[in-house]
């Protein structure tokens, strides 16, 4: 090795040393878990392999992503602070910044990720989906009217942008401002249509008393998917359009899919009884009953059920055991009104 | 190999562990299934066995939209309402929904909405009010109702409706209920030192809002089992107060708001949009109030259905 060579090394080792035994402890820990950092990190130990920073710069990143994939962003963050330290070109620290705010935000330090997110802004103003990362911080925080913003910001730039349509009918689905929501939900094409989406413009149809808009959204998705929440959503979509008969059909598919489902069986229940079917009334009650005892509900139905059959003694029974499990003023009322019903016969 | 009594204990734990996802109880909420059961059953007797319901609508001017958003949400519930009372915008709102005008179009027609659409504000008529003392006209107001429900009287009403007004030389409150229902509702919206008093039988009517500007106790007169108020009160303490004429402006208001208070306590259900810091002069945007209407009234529609099943004989939801 001539003199030239030795003094290129030395120097190398001497831009690098102090992110090589800054990583040196992580990276140790890390070895054990993952193969490809324990490569990487002992190339990096043994800094005696000349490099230049570019290459080091592209270690590390990769570094960096191993440790985010295995969900250890602590480390991950540290890396990529080392990353900054060396001051990478400036379209790399855009896209690092954008990926340290994600960190943050998966780590629910929505200070930090927003700190970061708006430095990434800073570099490219017109980025939309930055804008869109801005506004579901804004939008977890509650913040709607700045969510609201910086959404339609991001649609200013992309007009077409998925994601801010989204954000958009997300933020105005959570503020019961549903025939909004549906105005933006509806700009995503269809392809794009997630489960969450199709629930929140069913529901939101539903709402607007846009019944059969809600039952077409649905429909398609359920025609494909077994989702027996979704099936449950549609029966109750049915009883509000007081089709009873369709709507038993579907909550009994989703009771196929889920028989154990507490919610599902005590909906049916109390339409077989709105029907007048009441043994199948009872039978389901019942069941609900043993799948969870401690609702005044279920006993509230049996006692009315039990009423309708004459038989007032056991109703009676039912009620007082009804008014032991009520829990909110309204209900205990409800029970109240029943037991005074119930024994003046 | 596992000993026989861990083996026992393992099973219990594992037993008792799994025992909570037999039942799928997640996201029951008893109550809303309670309101859900018997809604169904209130909404499907006879209406003779229902309460009387009847809706307050408040004056407040250009926060009046809000009110579009309330009646939109009443609409979507489908919650059966027998009798309107309104004051001032609360008349206006009153008479575009008891007449069945689509609050959809109508949200969509008003976006645009200016003064003049409504008087004959202009710089030459602001002139004139401060030289020669003459007031503002509103008959333009009879105009935009009749242009959006036609020219109805109340007997040809969906719902009926009472619209209120103040007599300006006795301070009487009148109930406006015959006639046609756009100069009842003009005549209850006339504000006074702005726009000229209407002439009704012998009498000079000007703004409800200054005998009663949330009219729970007409409610209370016409025997509405449900009173379900909205008031649109302004946020006075943040109202400047720094020269005579605010001042005295402050203390109409702060003699409204003790009215306002009795009359609210004896409402069963308070829809309180969030637009306390409109100002109800102030019709540019003012439009954007009908999502805080809708938002609120949202928020409330539980409380409206509970109330209202409060007032159902246990006899006709059991039976």
């Amino acid at each position: 090795m001539n003199s030239l060579n030795f003094c290129t090394i030395l120097l190398t080792i001497f831009i690098f040393a102090d992110t090589s035994f800054g990583l040196k402890a992580n990276l140790e820990e890390h070895q054990k878990k993952s193969s490809y950092s324990k490569t990487l990190s002992k190339s990096l130990i043994g800094i005696n392999i000349v490099k230049n920073k570019k290459e080091s710069l592209k270690e590390l990143d990769l570094l960096a992503k191993s440790f985010i994939d295995e969900g250890s962003y602590n480390r991950a963050l540290d890396i990529y602070d080392k990353i900054l330290d060396q001051k990478p070109p400036r379209k790399k620290i855009f896209e690092y910044y954008v990926i340290i705010g994600d960190l943050y935000n998966l780590k629910k330090d929505y200070n930090l990720s927003l700190e970061y997110y708006k430095k990434a802004l800073y570099i490219r103003k017109n980025n939309a989906e930055v804008m869109v990362k801005i506004g579901k911080i804004f939008f977890e925080g509650n913040l709607f009217e700045l969510a609201e913003k910086m959404f339609l910001d991001a649609l200013k730039i992309d007009k077409k942008s998925i994601k801010a349509n989204r954000g958009l009918g997300d933020l105005f689905y959570k503020q019961g401002l549903y025939a909004k929501a549906i105005n933006y939900y509806i700009k995503i094409p269809k392809e794009f249509y997630e489960r969450e989406i199709i629930r929140n413009m069913a529901d939101s149809y539903k709402n607007l008393n846009k019944i059969n808009e809600a039952i077409d959204i649905l429909e398609p998705f359920l025609e494909k998917h077994i989702d027996y929440e979704l099936m449950f959503d549609m029966g109750l979509i049915y009883m509000n359009m007081n089709n009873y008969e369709k709507a038993k059909e579907w909550l009994l598919k989703s009771l196929e899919v889920k028989a154990d489902n507490f919610k599902n069986c005590i909906y049916l229940a109390s339409l077989y009884d709105l029907t007048g079917e009441h043994k199948k009334a009872i039978e389901l009650f019942n069941k609900a009953y043993d799948l969870d005892s401690s609702y005044a509900s279920v006993d509230f139905m049996r006692a009315s059920l039990a009423y309708k059959a004459g038989r007032i003694k056991e109703a009676k029974i039912y009620a007082n055991e009804s008014y032991k499990k009520a829990k909110s003023i309204f209900v205990k009322d409800q029970v109240t009104k029943l037991i005074k019903f119930l024994d003046r016969k | 190999m596992i000993p026989i009594k861990s083996s026992i204990f393992i099973i219990f734990v594992v037993l008792f562990s799994v025992y909570p996802s037999f039942a799928e109880v997640q996201g029951f909420n008893e109550e809303n299934f309670f309101i859900d059961v018997l809604w169904r059953k209130a909404m499907s007797v006879e209406e003779k066995q229902l309460p009387k319901i009847a809706l307050v609508l408040g004056g407040g001017g250009a926060r009046g939209f809000t009110h579009i958003g309330v009646l939109k949400v009443f609409q979507e519930e489908r919650v059966p309402v027998n009798l309107v009372v309104g004051t001032s915008v609360g008349s206006i709102a009153g008479a575009l929904y008891c007449a069945g005008a689509s609050l959809e179009n109508l949200q969509n027609t008003i976006k645009d909405f200016d003064k003049r659409d409504i008087s004959n504000f202009s710089s030459i008529s602001l002139l004139e009010m401060l030289l020669a003392d003459r007031l503002l006209s509103n008959k333009k107001l009879e105009n935009f109702i009749n242009a959006r429900i036609g020219e109805v009287t109340f007997n040809q009403l969906q719902i009926p409706l009472v619209c209120i007004a103040t007599d300006l030389i006795t301070g009487e409150r009148i109930l406006l209920r015959e006639g046609s229902v756009a100069f009842a509702a003009r005549a209850s919206s006339t504000v006074p030192g702005v726009f000229q008093p209407v002439e009704y039988n012998q009498r000079y009517l000007i703004d409800g809002g200054l005998s009663e500007n949330i009219p729970v106790s007409v409610a209370k007169i016409f025997k509405a089992d449900v009173i379900i108020a909205i008031p649109l009160s302004a946020d006075i303490t943040k109202n400047s107060v720094n020269n005579i004429f605010l001042t005295l402006m402050q203390a109409i208001y702060i003699q409204g708001q003790s009215l306002d208070q009795y009359n609210l306590s004896m409402a069963d259900v308070i829809i309180c949009p969030d637009v306390g810091d409109l100002n109800a002069a102030n019709f540019a945007g003012a439009y954007k109030s009908i999502d805080k209407g809708y938002i609120a009234a949202k928020k409330s529609i539980k409380e409206v259905k509970i109330a209202i099943i409060n007032k159902i004989p246990e006899r006709v939801l059991i039976e």
